[in-house]
């Protein structure tokens, strides 16, 4: 089923039966004396326009598509991934915490910390 | 939608953007004088909108656009689908990614309104062609599916009279305004 509503299909076919006469119909017909370079210059100006805002709305799209992926809810880590994590950034150097610190660290504490970590990389992905 | 579907069946941004460009004067006045047609009694939407829209969802890879097809039936189609979405009121949003035209395209296209709306355009369409009963029966005959000697039969004219009908009918459609003289 198309959706449409009987006029609008009346209106389809008129259509169909409208574009199959304009394409039969010769070039110079169809431009009725009007200058082949004003239409030319028209479609130019029509097509660079129409690819600057089809670029612009991209971006747009890009932008939303990024902050609806940010707001995702982050995949839980079991502890012992959290816990492999923090140790590999320890390593990294980029944050200072003793071995032994972690080892010790309650459950929640960990997946804590291993939250705030994913959102320190989230801001910044250089810094791990 | 965008670009990233990965279908090979569809034109990539480059080559739909080659495809446009390459159209030649008179596709592109037919495109023009396509757009015109769908506009037809339509209010707040000018031809050039149209397809200036299309163009930008195509380029912007929000529409289709086909593999081995020629660009005046993209562009027809997607004037069309266009066109469609104006009559109802709520064009869909051009920069929310997960909005595909398909969400809008069935859901309440039978309201009254949308109905009132197509017999309006269709019978604008038709009064294109008011005083000119044969051009007019010819138009009725289109809006019916009919084409080549099934309509001629259909309009119980000559051969000859449908002919000089149905190019009548034609040039209306088209917007001409006399004989030979640009829109």
């Amino acid at each position: 089923m198309s959706g449409k509503t009987p006029d609008e299909e009346r209106i389809a076919k008129l259509l169909d039966g409208f574009v199959e006469e304009l394409q039969a119909l010769p070039d110079a017909e169809v431009l009725a004396g009007e200058s082949p370079a004003a239409v030319r210059a028209r479609a130019t100006a029509r097509l660079a326009r129409a690819t600057q805002e089809a670029g612009r709305r991209r971006m747009a799209a890009a932008r939303i598509q990024a902050v609806h992926v940010r707001k995702q809810p982050a995949k839980p880590a079991s502890v012992a991934e959290a816990r492999a994590h923090i140790a590999r950034v320890v390593q990294d150097g980029n944050y200072t915490l003793a071995a032994r610190q972690l080892d010790e660290m309650p459950e929640s504490e960990i997946l804590r910390l291993y939250d705030q970590l994913r959102e320190l990389e989230d801001q910044d992905p250089s810094s791990t | 939608m965008g670009w990233n579907s990965g279908d090979p069946g569809r034109l990539n941004h480059q080559e739909v953007q080659d495809s446009l460009a390459q159209l030649s004067e008179a596709d592109l006045r037919r495109a023009e004088r396509i757009a015109g047609f769908l506009v037809h009694g339509l209010t707040g939407i000018e031809g050039e909108d149209l397809l200036q829209e299309v163009y930008i969802k195509l380029l912007s890879g929000d529409r289709r656009f086909p593999r081995g097809v020629r660009t005046l039936h993209v562009l027809k189609s997607a004037m069309e689908s266009e066109a469609s979405n104006a009559r109802k009121g709520r064009r869909a949003s051009p920069i929310d990614p997960r909005l595909q035209l398909a969400d809008v395209d069935s859901a309440d296209r039978r309201s009254p309104e949308v109905e009132l709306l197509a017999r309006q355009q269709l019978e604008s369409l038709l009064a294109t062609c008011s005083g000119d009963p044969d051009a007019e029966l010819v138009m009725l005959v289109w809006a019916d599916g009919l084409c080549g000697a099934e309509a001629c039969a259909a309009t119980g004219l000559g051969a000859k009279e449908f002919d000089a009908a149905r190019k009548r009918a034609t040039r209306k459609l088209a917007g001409f305004e006399v004989q030979g003289g640009a829109r």
